[in-house]
This record gives structure tokens, sequence and C-alpha cells, in this order.
């Protein structure tokens, strides 16, 4: 009775603590791009959020995400973080992005729901380190960054940031990347480090690494 | 005689064939992210179409003078060498790859943020640096999507002529020579 009762205790703790890794481990930071539609600026319409849709190996859609709210609009379309769970990102054939807009009318606006076609999840696996451990880290687009982010950044100013978080962890952790030069920013204690990362082609490194020493 | 117009009329079927099927089975010279279906397609219905206008007009061909049918084909060379060499300078002006066997196919003429990415960086190869391949991609597809579009026809365009005009040029040559079979 007395082994019967150690081994329950045992699978159980072993099954809690495999769902507490998991756990830890189930949302990963993915960035994604998603193109504007043709026509789409001339129309006087704003996107409030976006609603992922994951479609798996098999052709079904097996996981649905919360309204992102947070994005970066510019000329060419979308930049999206998504915080995607593991299994859904070893387990997908494509993304498909829905947008929730308003659209004006006589009075008021209609809150409409549009289709923004399949994108592809990153699959370049960025490790984010530091020494000390625990620096918060955000992920810019060198593009954006040039354009929008830097000077203000440049000012002490920085609440454009926050919607490129990781929201991963703090450091040691990771984010999932396409081939786009990201500039990598690590916070500690309101100190500052940027370091730029040309992303090399998933063939080449398929994990690649960008580490700060505050 | 025989054995040039035999090897004029094989050489001929082979250039409106061949090519068609090379390029939906290896993707041969087809610009990055374009259709090989596309390239392949066009490549091999207008080989053929070509083939079927001379076959159809061969008793004309057969009348024509000699002088006329030398005019014809050089003409037809012609165009095949230019077709060829503007291909191959456009293909590598526009296809751009640095350490990535994945390359960028730009458009000819560059609108909207992808403009002012090369005009602020100075070209092509540094928007790719300070970039990335991906993020250009995406600012190609979407700022500059009519001028890739319309580079994608001229390319297509170029392409099929190559093999077209060869196919006319040894084509003609074939069927006047089979003409002149028949007068000996």
């Amino acid at each position: 009775m007395r082994i019967l009762f150690a081994t329950t205790i045992l699978t159980l703790t072993s099954f809690f603590s495999t769902a507490q890794i998991n756990n830890s481990d189930s949302a990963v930071s993915t960035y994604l791009h998603i193109n504007a539609l043709k026509g789409e600026y001339g129309q006087k319409q704003s996107i409030i959020s976006f609603e992922l849709t994951n479609i798996d190996s098999l052709g079904n859609s097996n996981w649905k995400s919360q309204e992102i709210t947070e994005f970066e609009k510019d000329k060419n379309g979308y930049f999206v973080k998504a915080n995607i769970p593991l299994h859904v990102s070893n387990n997908s054939s494509e993304i498909w992005c829905t947008a929730k807009l308003l659209k004006p009318r006589k009075s008021g606006y209609d809150t409409i729901r549009q289709e923004y076609g399949g994108v592809q999840l990153s699959a370049i696996k960025l490790s984010l380190k530091s020494n000390p451990e625990g620096a918060e880290t955000f992920l810019v687009p060198n593009r954006i960054w040039q354009s929008k982010i830097k000077k203000e950044f440049l000012n002490n100013d920085d609440s454009q940031l926050q919607k490129y978080r990781v929201n991963t962890s703090s450091t040691n952790t990771y984010a999932y990347v396409d081939e786009t030069v990201f500039v990598v920013i690590f916070k500690m204690d309101d100190k500052y480090k940027t370091i730029i990362h040309n992303t090399k082609p998933y063939f080449i490194e398929q994990e690649q690494t960008v580490w700060v020493d505050f | 005689m025989k054995k040039i117009s035999d090897f004029l009329s094989i050489a001929s079927g082979a250039f409106a064939v061949v090519p068609g099927i090379a390029i939906l089975t290896t993707n041969v010279g087809v610009p990055p992210n374009c259709s090989k279906a596309l390239f392949g397609g066009i490549v091999e219905a207008l080989g053929v179409f070509t083939l079927l206008i001379i076959w159809l007009n061969k008793d004309w061909i057969k009348s024509l003078a000699i002088e006329k049918i030398n005019k014809m084909s050089l003409i037809s060379i012609f165009l095949f060498i230019a077709s060829l060499f503007g291909y191959i300078f456009l293909y590598n002006y526009l296809v751009v790859g640095i350490n990535n066997p994945n390359p960028i196919f730009f458009p000819l003429w560059a609108t909207g943020e992808l403009k002012n990415g090369i005009e602020q960086l100075g070209n092509r190869e540094e928007l790719l640096i300070q970039w990335g391949r991906d993020d250009v991609y995406k600012v190609i597809q979407s700022s500059s999507n009519i001028p890739l579009l319309l580079t994608t026809l001229i390319m297509l365009f170029l392409y099929q002529l190559t093999f077209a005009s060869l196919t006319f040029s040894f084509g003609l040559l074939a069927v006047k020579s089979s003409g002149n079979e028949i007068d000996e």
C-alpha cells in the first residue's frame, strides 16, 4: 500500500513538474509581417486588432489567438508580434490572419472582419542572453528603427518600444524571427544596450544568439 | 541536302519543345518567386505555336525566294541574340542576393518605401544588408507590386522570344531546304 501511495505521489509530482516546464515554455514571441490589402490605404477604415488562426500540418485549425491590438502599421502592411504556444509553432503549416476593423458609414462606424490571408511562421530561433540575466529585450526591425524609433529613443522616449518587447520572458530567453535585420535592445535597471543583429538564413543557422554584457 | 533538312527540322522541334520542359522540371532561368509553370508553359505553348505556323504556311515558305528566307532567318537569329542578351542582363541586374541562395527579384523601377529606401541607402545591395532579405521582400511585395508585375511580364516576353525566334529561324530553313530537295 505504501509503495502504491509513494508511486502515485511520484507520478503526480512528475506530471505537475512537467506541466510547469511546458507552461513556462508555452508562449514564444514570434514576429510576423502581414501585407496590406490592395487599395487599403485609399479607404477610410482603421484596424482595431488582428486575430491569428493556426492551420496545422493536416490542414486543420488547432489554435486561435487572442485579439492582438498592438502592432506596427506602415506603408507596406503590419508588423505583428504574436505570443504563440510552442506546441502550435511546432505544428503549423500556415497562420491565417483576420483583422477587425472600423468602417465609417453615414452615422458612426461599422465593425467588420476582413481576411488578410495566410503567413508562414518565422522559423529562426533567436536566443537573447545577457550577463547578468534578467534583462528585458526588444526586437525592432532595422527599417522601422531607423525611420521611426531611433530619434525618439535617443531623446529618452522609449514609449514606442513596448510593442516590440519580447514577451517570452526576460533574459536568457528566445524569440522566433525571420531573415530581417533587427536592432536588439536590452534593458536592465533603466540602462539600455543596443545591438544590430543581421539574421542569417535558416539553412545556415537555425539557432542564432545575441549576447550582451551589462 | 536531305540530312541538313532533317537536322534543321529536328533542331527546330527541339528548340520548340525542350526549353519549356526543361523550365518546368528544373526552374532554369526563372526569376526568384516567379511561377515556373507560367514561364515553362508559355515557352512551351509559343514554341509549338511557332512550329504550327511554319507547318501551316510551308507551301508559302517554299515559294519564297532564298534571299527573303535568308533575311527572315537572320532577323529572327538577331532577335534571338538580342532577347537572350537582354534577358541575361536584366536577370543579373534585377536578381540580387548577398551570400544567400534565396536572392531577391527587384522590379525595374521602385515606388513607395522601396524607392525611398534605395535612395537613402544608395543601392539595392546595401538595402538587403541594412534591412534583411525578408523585410526587403515584404516591402517589394507591398510597395512596388505593380512595377514587379510589369517587370515579370517583360522578363517573360524576352524569355519566350528567345526560344520562339530560334525555333522560327531553324523551322524556316528546314521547310525551305525540304522544298529545295523536292525541286532537285
